[in-house]
């Protein structure tokens, strides 16, 4: 939020006003095959939003969610976001915290900002060029273009566990690569993550070696996503 | 299903929560139920080479959960010479049973003196009400 706040501070245009509201604010997730049901909300696109109401409290829903499954995320005034978890509560809803999260968006391999993706990787590594409009102007697309067409050094992929390990945060990649987001995938019961390795090991089927706390496990480069829900 | 919360009288404790049943040289170890409860469901066990030898006080393997893991203590020191290929296969025994079908290895002891260093039911209880 920091990185936002500064970029945006720092280009803010004469006459508009950028400031940091984020405390302001409480957002609640409420996802998983059922949710829009409970909430009795009808389905919408995904990425857009509208204002509504849950037992009295003014909601933002938003239909942002980031966890492969149907949901939206509500967003409410800081004040109320009691009040708005109780009446989530009531519809019976089922907490979970956020390492239930990180195993179903790892499995649809969504990355993650401060694991999988962040300042220090640019967006065609992370592969996220679907994202850039590379033949418009907007700050970086000069280099982001020099990168694709170089090709990247290094490569974001999915990959999942050949032998009985689980892959963790920051794990080193034998030949030069990272970790950058590992766990155990419930779906599938085998390690799985997502880490940058050099661009020549990035293709699906691809063996990897992971120095799993000193020993060496193996893994293989997998197509996006690690699992798909059955329909 | 998740075992309710026992420390059987037979048992001999170490304060990192691991638990010894010492029969003649050999002894039979594994984690308490406090332990799993701490870690949630055990979704892997890195055990030992069978052969190996284990040291009092030091690691000899892991367990994880889906958000941890944590180094397994030996209460004991001694040569690994059993690992139970039932919780390498499916680790979530150690939850269901914790001091039965969970154990984790066997090892003949290499300093059964060290025994006196251990805990009693009582004395390890103590150490639970502390933390």
């Amino acid at each position: 939020m920091d990185a936002v706040h500064g970029w945006l501070k720092e280009h803010e245009l004469r006459g508009s006003d950028v400031r940091d509201i984020s405390e302001d604010y409480a957002l609640l997730a409420v996802q998983g095959p059922n949710a829009l049901g409970k909430l009795g909300l009808q389905p919408a696109r995904a990425f857009t939003w509208e204002m509504g109401e849950l037992d009295g409290v003014e909601v933002m829903i938003n239909r942002t969610g980031y966890t492969g499954e149907e949901g939206v995320e509500l967003a409410c005034m800081s004040d109320d976001a009691e009040v708005l978890w109780d009446a989530i509560l009531a519809r019976r809803v089922t907490p979970a915290g956020l390492g239930a999260r990180d195993t179903l968006r790892l499995e649809v391999c969504y990355p993650l900002h401060g694991n999988d993706i962040g300042p220090q990787w640019d967006a065609i590594s992370s592969g996220l060029g679907w994202a850039c409009a590379l033949d418009t102007g907007f700050t970086g697309a000069e280099r982001l273009r020099e990168i694709k067409e170089r090709g990247p050094e290094q490569k974001l992929v999915p990959f999942r566990m050949t032998e009985k390990a689980i892959p963790r945060q920051g794990m080193g990649i034998e030949g030069g690569g990272e970790v950058t987001s590992g766990s155990l995938s419930p779906m599938l019961e085998v390690g799985i993550g997502m880490g940058y390795v050099p661009g020549a090991s990035a293709k699906a089927g691809t063996e990897l070696v992971i120095d799993v706390r000193g020993r060496a496990r193996r893994a293989e480069v997998s197509k996006k996503p690690l699992y798909k829900k059955e329909s | 299903m998740a075992a309710s919360e026992s420390y059987p009288d037979d048992l001999q404790y170490h304060p990192e929560h691991d638990w010894a049943r010492i029969e003649g040289d050999e002894a039979i170890l594994g984690v308490t139920w406090y332990a799993q409860d701490a870690l949630g469901e055990l979704v892997h066990f890195e055990p030992p080479d069978a052969g190996s030898t284990v040291a009092m006080g030091a690691s000899y393997g892991e367990v994880e959960s889906v958000k941890a893991v944590s180094d397994l203590i030996s209460p004991l020191s001694g040569e690994v010479l059993e690992v139970n290929q039932k919780v390498v296969d499916a680790p979530e025994t150690v939850n269901e049973d914790p001091y039965g079908d969970g154990w984790l290895i066997r090892i003949r002891l290499t300093n059964p003196d060290e025994r006196e260093q251990l805990l009693d039911v009582a004395a390890y209880k103590a150490v639970l009400a502390e933390s």
